[in-house]
């Protein structure tokens, strides 16, 4: 049987209760054919909340972030979600390459909406004086902060990120991931982004969550209370610390009796 | 010095002109009039009336089966570029229709819709539609997924994301089609016209050739090759300017 709610307001499902705005996931299977690929999937995200993903590739970290963004319907389970916008950067810009750099941003947003908000978001994010190019002429980093700023536009309550800033330099990496938090602090929508860059994920995130094994499900669980923005000694830091705990982990296994809050 | 480039082209027309003179000259018949004759002749259509009245009529065919193979044409295109299945029923159909011989489809509309105008735009636009769907089609099967993933992910309403990410991708396409269109559908009218209707340049060509009037047919296919450079120029060209521009 193939069930599935989306409800603005947070409907509950049968085995959570959504609280408030946040997100609640529980995918009992999602298949590739005769694949399965999730299974037993069970994730509560508070409002506001940042959390991380990871785990290695093909593990179905997209998979995942496709049935919340309602791109892919075809599961068994519930996802429910609160009220308000949603917002998506995807692994590549994803710009329209007819559309200039403020008709990019704007696209997304009602039809009545004027530019301003657009305009704003843009010039914060360094593109005050690119609002008229075409994606082509831009570098690959300038084309990510006008998805990143095309995200942000809608006002969005969740935020799916999948690998956002994979294949980029690291010092441009760093700059969007710092704006993106300088962002995220502003509006404070939840947050769930995967990535296979565990520093990365240690750097943002409140919650890290591993997935891992075949069919994927959750093998461990990190809260980080650190606040934000952290150095590269404290990011250090906490690493080694998992690793000693959790020494497969990236790799998707993890020993007996390491599977987080379970 | 090298000449400019722009003036390359007046240039080659000139040469033209002046070749044709020659030849004119040379052979002194009257099956082959000399330039001056034939503008003399085209500026008396002009001025009698005639010339806006049947050449009016002529794009007003043109016009109508242009819009109609468009039309009909894209949205079987996409229709057939998005769906497999559906791609691989009609692949036959289309195959055949872009193999009919255009006299053939004239004379059956002809000879099934009557000798009216429905029948010579839809014989006009038959012709035409089978390329418009190939054409459009391959646009379709190109279209990037992924731009559309960011329409739905961002619950674009329908409209915008036809008109804002689905259709740009086919715009090169629809202008790929619009523009063998009009070059193909001018000289299908013509012979339409001369089958079956009695009026516009097409007919006017028959009564010329009766009467082996060449500087008539030559008058008539100037003004009306003129007519269509135009449409090309002042409309197509500015169009694709502005909907291509991005591409630099």
């Amino acid at each position: 049987m193939k069930a599935m709610t989306l409800h603005p307001g947070g409907v509950p499902g049968e085995h959570f209760a959504a609280q408030g705005a946040g997100l609640s996931i529980a995918i009992r299977r999602k298949a590739w054919g005769v694949r399965t690929v999730l299974a037993g999937l069970r994730l509560d995200v508070a409002d506001g909340e940042f959390v991380c993903v990871v785990g290695p590739s093909g593990c179905g970290k997209s998979t995942l972030l496709n049935l919340l963004g309602g791109l892919d319907r075809d599961f068994d389970g519930e996802i429910a979600r609160g009220t308000g916008a949603l917002g998506v950067l995807f692994q590549n810009p994803r710009l329209m390459p007819w559309l200039t750099v403020l008709d990019n941003v704007r696209l997304v947003l009602p039809a009545d909406a004027d530019g301003g908000h657009a305009r704003e978001l843009l010039a914060a994010m360094g593109l005050g004086d690119a609002l008229a190019h075409f994606p082509r002429q831009l570098s690959g980093g300038m084309q990510r902060r006008v998805a990143l700023a095309r995200a942000f536009a809608v006002r969005p309550r969740l935020l799916l990120l999948d690998e956002p800033f994979v294949s980029l330099d690291a010092p441009v990496a760093a700059r969007l991931r710092a704006l993106l938090l300088e962002r995220w602090r502003d509006t404070r929508p939840t947050v769930l982004f995967v990535t296979h860059d565990l520093t990365e994920a240690l750097e943002c995130a409140d919650r890290v969550v591993f997935l891992g094994g075949q069919p994927a499900r959750i093998v461990h669980e990190l809260r980080i209370a650190e606040p934000r923005p952290r150095p590269e000694a404290a990011v250090a830091t906490l690493r080694s610390r998992l690793f000693e705990a959790h020494p497969e982990l990236l790799a998707g296994r993890t020993g007996a009796g390491a599977r987080g809050e379970e | 010095m090298p000449m400019p480039e722009r003036w390359l082209r007046p240039l080659s027309l000139l040469t033209l002109v002046a070749a044709w003179q020659a030849l004119a000259w040379g052979v002194a018949s009257p099956l082959l009039p000399a330039p001056g004759q034939v503008a003399a002749r085209a500026a008396e259509l002009a001025t009698s009336g005639e010339l806006a009245h049947h050449l009016g009529i002529t794009l007003a065919r043109v016009a109508a089966s242009f819009v109609l193979a468009l039309g009909v044409g894209a949205a079987l295109g996409m229709a057939l570029g998005a769906s497999r299945r559906l791609d691989r029923f009609f692949d036959a159909w289309l195959v055949l229709g872009l193999n009919i011989p255009a006299l053939v489809t004239v004379i059956l509309c002809y000879v099934w819709l009557g000798l009216n105008e429905l029948a010579a735009v839809t014989a006009v636009a038959l012709n035409k539609i089978p390329l418009v769907v190939a054409t459009v089609r391959e646009g379709a099967r190109a279209v990037d997924r992924e731009l559309l993933a960011v329409a739905d992910a961002f619950r674009l309403p329908p409209g915008r994301r036809l008109r804002r990410v689905y259709l740009p991708q086919l715009y090169p396409y629809l202008f790929a089609a619009a523009r063998t269109g009009l070059s193909l559908i001018w000289k299908i009218v013509l012979v339409v016209e001369l089958l079956g209707r009695s009026s516009g340049v097409g007919f006017q060509l028959n009564l010329l050739f009766q009467f082996f009037d060449i500087a008539g047919i030559l008058a008539w296919t100037l003004a009306f090759a003129a007519v269509v450079l135009a449409v090309e120029a002042l409309a197509l060209r500015p169009l694709e300017r502005r909907l291509l521009g991005w591409r630099g």
